[in-house]
C-alpha cells in the first residue's frame, strides 16, 4: 500500500475541516433532538416517543449535512478564497510545446438509443478537433448491447458517424460477447486489452457531452498534478424538455455550484467519482481498482453495481488522490425524462449503495470514503427512516386520540402525569427544519443575484425567484412519492430481491396514464386511507400530514404531467426554469442537435424502419456486409448447433422475422455464414407475401 | 445465390410449381426485374447502370428458366458475376479480380468484394497491448474489530507527534495545578 502520496499538505487541513463538520453536525442535532423531545406530550419518556426522537435525530443530522455543505460552499464562493484549487485555475498554463499523452475516451453503452449516443460522440469529436489536439485522443464505444435490433443500429450509427466525420481509425467500436460485471467489467475489459497504450482515460455515459477544451484541460491538469488518480467534473443538466427533467436541470444548474464547492471544501483529495464525465489515470486504475465480487449472495453480495464509489475508494487506498473539479465548465449530462425512469434508475442505485455497507470495514480505506459509503446508503435509508418517523407519529396521534391519559400511574409520583402538547414549539421546530432545508436554495439564488449580470441568464431575477418557488413546490409534492418508492426499494433489497440493469429510456417520451396508474395507485390509496383515518381521529395531526398526503394523492397526475414536454416547453416559453445553456447554447449542444438530425435521416433505400435492426442486417446489403465485417469469421460450431441454426433460418424464411425469438436472432447474427445464407435466400423469395414480411415489397 | 443446393434455399411455393412445370409468367419476370432493381438500389448503384445490369440479369434468368425454374432466384443468382464485371477496373480480366472472402465467399454473394474498400476501416482496432487487472480481495475487519481499533487510535491520538508535546505539557500543567490546589488548600 503506497501511502507516500497521502502526506500532502491538504491532508491535515482536511482532517480539521471534517472535525469541524462533525462538531457542526453533532451540536445542532443534539439540541434539535432535545427540543423534539420537549415538544412531545410525554417528553420522550414512553417507548414510541423515544423511537420518534431517535429517528428524528438521524434525519436531522442527515439534512443538516446538506445545509452545512451549502453554507460553506456559499461562503467560499463569496469570499473567492479557496486554498486548494486543484482544477488548475490557479495552476500555470500548460507548456505549448509539450505533447499531451495519449488518452482514450470511453463510452460504455448497453441497450441505449444509438442515435443519441453517436450524435454525442460526433459533437465531442468536432469539439476536440477544434482544439487541434484530436490526434492525441481515441474514442472507444464499448458495447454490451444484447438486443439484436439495437446491436445493428449501433453498428450502422457508428459507421455513419465515421463516414460523416472521416473518423476511421479514431472512433472504435467493440461489442463484448459476454457481459461480465456489467459496466465496470466493460471498462476493465478495455483496460486489459488496450489500457497500457493510454496514459489516461475519460469515461463518459451514453448521454454525456463534454467540450474538447475541457477534455484537453483535464489532461493538462493530470499532467501537472502527478498525485491525482481521478479528476471528476461536475456535469450540468442540459437538453431536456419534459417538465420533470427541466425542473431537475434547473435545480442542478442553480443549486449545484454551491453544493459542489461545499463538497470540495470537505473532501479535497478524497472526493467522489460518479462514474462518468471524469478522467482517470490508467496505470493506477488497473493496479488498484479491479473490483472483486462481494461475499454473499445478491442483492447485497455478488457483483458490485455502483462501482464508481468503490473505484474511488480503492484509488485512494492505493495512494492516489480523487478531486472534484467543480469549476471546470463544458461538462454536461441529461436528466431522466420522467419520474418512472428516475425511480427505475434509483432502484439500481439503491441496491448498489446498500452493497457498499459491506465495504464499510474494508481494510485500508480512508475514513472519508467509509463515510461516503454510509452517506450513499443513507440517501435511501433516510427515506425509510422518514416513513418510519411518520408512521410512529401517526401511531402516537392515534394513541393520543383513542387512549385516555393515565394521570396517576401505579408508580408513586409527587405530581400527576400530565402529558402536555406544545403546538407552538412544534411549529418552531418545523420552521427551523424548513430553514435547514430551504436556506441553501436561498443562498444559491443570492449568489446568482450578487454576481452582476448573471441573473439574466436565468430569465431575470424575478423569473429566477418564481422558478425556484415552482421547483420547491414540485419537489415538495414529489418528495413523499420518492420516499415511498425508496423505502420500498430498501425494503425489498433487504429482503433479497435483486435488480437487473436494463437500458434506460433517455428520450423525452411521456409516461402514459396506464403506467402512472399501475405504479402510483397503491400510494394514492394508502394516502387516502391514511388521511381519512387521521381526519376522523385526530384532525390537528391531519393538517400536519396534509402536505405529504397531497403529494401522494396527486402522484398519478403529477407523474404524467411532469413527463410531458408540452408543459416543459410552455414554461420555457414563458421564461421559467431557464438555464444559461438554453439562452446561449454551447457549440457542443448545437453540434449534438445537428448530428442527431443527420443520423435520424432515413438513409436506407428499403422500406425497413430503422428500429428493425435484425431485419436490416438480413435484407440490406450494406448493413449485412458491415455486420459480417464486425463479427469477422464465425467459429466452427458443433453439428447440433449448425443444424439448429439451419432450422432457425428455415423458420425465418417460412414464417418471417417476427417468428424468431431474441435468442434466435442473436444466434443468426453471431454466425456470419448463417446470416449470409439467410440474406441470399430472402432476396430469392418469389412469394410476395413472404417477401413483404422482410420489407421487400414488390 | 450460389448454384449449390442446401437447406437454406427458399421454400418451394405454389407459384414455383407452375414455373417448374412450364415457362414462367410475365408477372414473375416483372417481379424478378423489380427485385433485382431493388437490390441494386440498396447497393447505391447509379440509376442508369442499375437498369443495364438488371437487363442482363433478366436475360440470363430467361435463358436459365426456359424450361422452368424460379426466375426471381435465377435473376438474383446471376448478379454476383454481373456486379464483379461492374466493379472490375477497366482492363482487368476476371482471373485478375480479387476473390471474395469470408462467409460470403462460400455462397458466392458479391458483398465482400464490393464493400471491401469502403469497409476496410471496420476491423481496424488499435493493436492489443494487454495488461493485468486482477481484483484484490477486499479484506474486511468486521465491525467490532474496526471500532475497537478506532477506539485505540483515538485514545493514543494525542500522543502522536506533534501533538504529543502539547498534550504532555498541558497534562503536566494540569497535574501541577491539581497538586498545588490540594497541597495549599488543605
Amino acid at each position: 500500500m503506497n501511502r507516500e502520496h497521502l502526506h500532502e499538505i491538504w491532508g491535515g487541513v482536511a482532517a480539521w475541516r471534517r472535525a469541524i463538520l462533525l462538531v457542526l453536525l453533532f451540536i445542532p442535532t443534539f439540541f434539535a433532538s432535545v427540543y423534539m423531545a420537549s415538544v412531545l406530550p410525554y417528553k420522550g419518556a414512553v417507548w414510541h416517543e423515544t423511537a420518534i426522537v431517535v429517528v428524528f435525530t438521524f434525519l436531522f443530522a442527515w439534512i443538516s449535512m446538506g445545509f452545512w455543505t451549502a453554507l460553506v460552499g456559499f461562503l467560499t464562493m463569496v469570499s473567492r478564497y479557496n486554498r486548494f484549487y486543484i482544477p488548475g485555475s490557479k495552476a500555470g498554463p500548460f507548456e505549448k510545446d509539450r505533447a499531451l499523452p495519449k488518452t482514450a475516451i470511453l463510452i460504455p453503452v448497453c441497450n441505449e438509443d444509438s442515435t443519441r449516443v453517436f450524435a454525442g460522440i460526433a459533437a465531442i469529436y468536432k469539439s476536440l478537433a477544434q482544439t487541434g489536439k484530436l490526434d492525441r485522443f481515441d474514442f472507444f464505444v464499448l458495447s454490451d448491447t444484447s438486443d439484436p435490433d439495437g446491436m445493428i443500429e449501433e453498428e450502422f450509427a457508428w459507421a455513419k458517424v465515421c463516414s460523416m466525420l472521416n473518423a476511421s481509425g479514431r472512433i472504435f467500436y467493440r461489442r463484448r460477447k459476454l457481459n461480465i460485471k456489467r459496466k465496470s467489467g466493460n471498462i476493465s475489459d478495455f483496460c486489459r486489452r488496450w489500457g497500457k497504450s493510454y496514459t489516461y482515460m475519460v469515461v463518459l455515459d451514453a448521454d454525456s457531452i463534454m467540450s474538447g477544451a475541457t477534455i484537453v484541460r483535464m489532461v493538462e491538469i493530470m499532467e501537472q498534478q502527478p498525485a491525482v488518480g481521478i479528476l471528476q467534473t461536475a456535469p450540468k443538466g442540459v437538453g431536456r424538455e419534459s417538465l420533470l427533467a427541466r425542473l431537475q436541470q434547473f435545480a442542478n444548474n442553480v443549486y449545484g455550484p454551491v453544493f459542489n464547492v461545499g463538497l470540495h471544501f470537505w473532501q479535497l483529495g478524497d472526493a467522489h467519482f460518479w462514474g462518468h464525465n471524469a478522467i482517470l489515470r490508467v496505470e493506477p486504475f488497473m493496479k488498484h481498482c479491479a473490483l472483486a465480487t462481494l461475499p454473499g449472495n445478491p442483492p447485497l453480495g455478488g457483483e458490485i453495481l455502483s462501482h464508481d464509489f468503490v473505484e474511488a475508494a480503492l484509488m485512494r487506498r492505493g495512494g492516489w488522490a480523487v478531486w472534484l473539479a467543480f469549476d471546470l465548465e463544458g461538462s454536461y449530462e441529461e436528466m431522466p425524462p420522467t419520474l418512472l425512469e428516475e425511480l427505475k434508475r434509483d432502484r439500481r442505485w439503491c441496491q448498489g449503495n446498500m452493497q457498499h455497507l459491506k465495504l464499510l470495514f474494508t481494510k485500508g480505506l480512508c475514513p472519508v470514503h467509509r463515510a461516503l459509503f454510509l452517506n450513499g446508503a443513507f440517501s435511501y435509508i433516510s427515506a425509510l427512516l422518514w416513513l418510519i418517523f411518520l408512521t410512529l407519529c401517526t401511531g402516537a396521534a392515534i394513541y393520543q386520540a383513542l387512549h385516555r391519559p393515565d394521570y396517576f400511574p401505579p408508580a408513586r409520583t409527587l405530581f400527576p402525569d400530565w402529558p402536555i402538547w406544545h403546538p407552538a414549539w412544534s411549529i418552531g421546530l418545523l420552521a427551523f427544519t424548513a430553514i435547514i432545508l430551504f436556506l441553501p436554495k436561498g443562498l444559491a439564488i443570492l449568489l446568482i443575484i450578487l454576481q452582476k449580470g448573471r441573473a439574466k441568464h436565468y430569465g431575470g431575477a424575478g423569473r429566477l425567484f418564481l422558478s425556484v418557488l415552482l421547483e420547491i413546490l414540485f419537489s415538495t409534492l414529489l418528495a413523499p412519492v420518492r420516499m415511498l418508492f425508496h423505502s420500498k426499494f430498501v425494503f425489498i433489497t433487504l429482503l433479497g430481491q435483486q435488480v437487473g440493469w436494463g437500458g434506460q429510456q433517455r428520450s423525452d417520451r411521456g409516461t402514459p396514464w396506464s403506467d402512472a396508474f399501475r405504479f402510483h395507485l397503491g400510494g394514492t390509496i394508502l394516502a387516502c386511507i391514511w388521511g381519512g383515518v387521521m381526519f376522523i381521529l385526530n384532525r390537528t395531526f391531519f393538517w400536519w400530514l396534509f402536505p405529504i398526503l397531497t403529494g401522494l394523492v396527486l402522484s398519478i397526475p403529477l407523474c404524467v404531467i411532469s413527463s410531458r414536454t408540452s408543459w416543459g416547453q410552455a414554461l420555457k416559453n414563458k421564461g421559467f426554469l431557464i438555464i444559461p445553456e438554453e439562452l446561449e447554447p454551447p457549440r457542443e449542444i448545437t453540434w449534438l442537435q445537428e448530428s442527431l438530425a443527420e443520423l435520424k435521416k432515413p438513409s436506407q433505400p428499403l422500406a425497413v424502419p430503422q428500429a428493425y435492426g435484425f431485419v436490416r442486417a438480413v435484407v440490406e446489403p450494406v448493413v449485412n456486409a458491415l455486420h459480417v465485417k464486425i463479427v469477422r469469421s464465425g467459429r466452427k460450431v458443433a453439428l447440433s448447433i449448425a443444424q439448429r441454426r439451419k432450422e432457425i433460418v428455415q423458420k425465418a424464411l417460412t414464417q418471417g422475422p417476427a417468428s424468431l425469438t431474441r435468442n434466435e436472432k442473436r444466434e443468426i447474427l453471431a454466425d456470419p455464414a448463417c446470416l449470409a445464407s439467410l440474406h441470399s435466400a430472402v432476396w430469392q423469395l418469389s412469394d410476395p407475401r413472404l417477401a413483404m414480411k422482410w420489407g421487400l415489397g414488390d | 445465390m450460389s448454384g449449390t443446393t442446401d437447406s437454406t434455399q427458399p421454400p418451394k411455393e405454389s407459384g414455383e410449381e407452375n414455373a417448374m412445370q412450364g415457362r414462367y409468367s410475365s408477372d414473375q419476370l416483372e417481379a424478378a426485374g423489380r427485385r433485382v432493381l431493388l437490390y441494386l438500389k440498396a447497393l447505391h448503384i447509379p440509376v442508369h447502370t442499375r437498369y443495364a445490369i438488371a437487363d442482363k440479369a433478366l436475360e440470363r434468368a430467361e435463358k436459365s428458366c426456359a424450361s422452368g425454374g424460379n426466375v426471381v432466384a435465377e435473376a438474383m443468382q446471376s448478379l454476383p458475376e454481373l456486379l464483379q464485371e461492374y466493379r472490375r477496373p477497366a482492363g482487368q480480366s476476371a482471373r485478375e479480380a480479387p476473390a471474395p472472402d469470408g462467409a460470403h465467399a462460400a455462397k458466392g454473394v458479391p458483398l465482400a468484394d464490393i464493400f471491401s474498400k469502403e469497409l476496410s476501416y471496420v476491423q481496424d482496432m488499435p493493436i492489443l497491448n494487454r495488461g493485468n487487472m486482477v481484483p484484490v480481495e477486499l479484506e474486511r475487519t468486521g465491525a467490532f474489530t474496526f471500532f475497537f481499533l478506532l477506539f485505540i487510535k483515538l485514545i493514543f491520538f494525542p500522543l502522536r507527534s506533534p501533538l504529543r508535546m502539547y498534550f504532555l505539557f498541558f497534562t503536566f500543567v494540569a497535574f501541577a495545578a491539581l497538586y498545588w490546589w490540594r497541597y495549599f488548600n488543605q
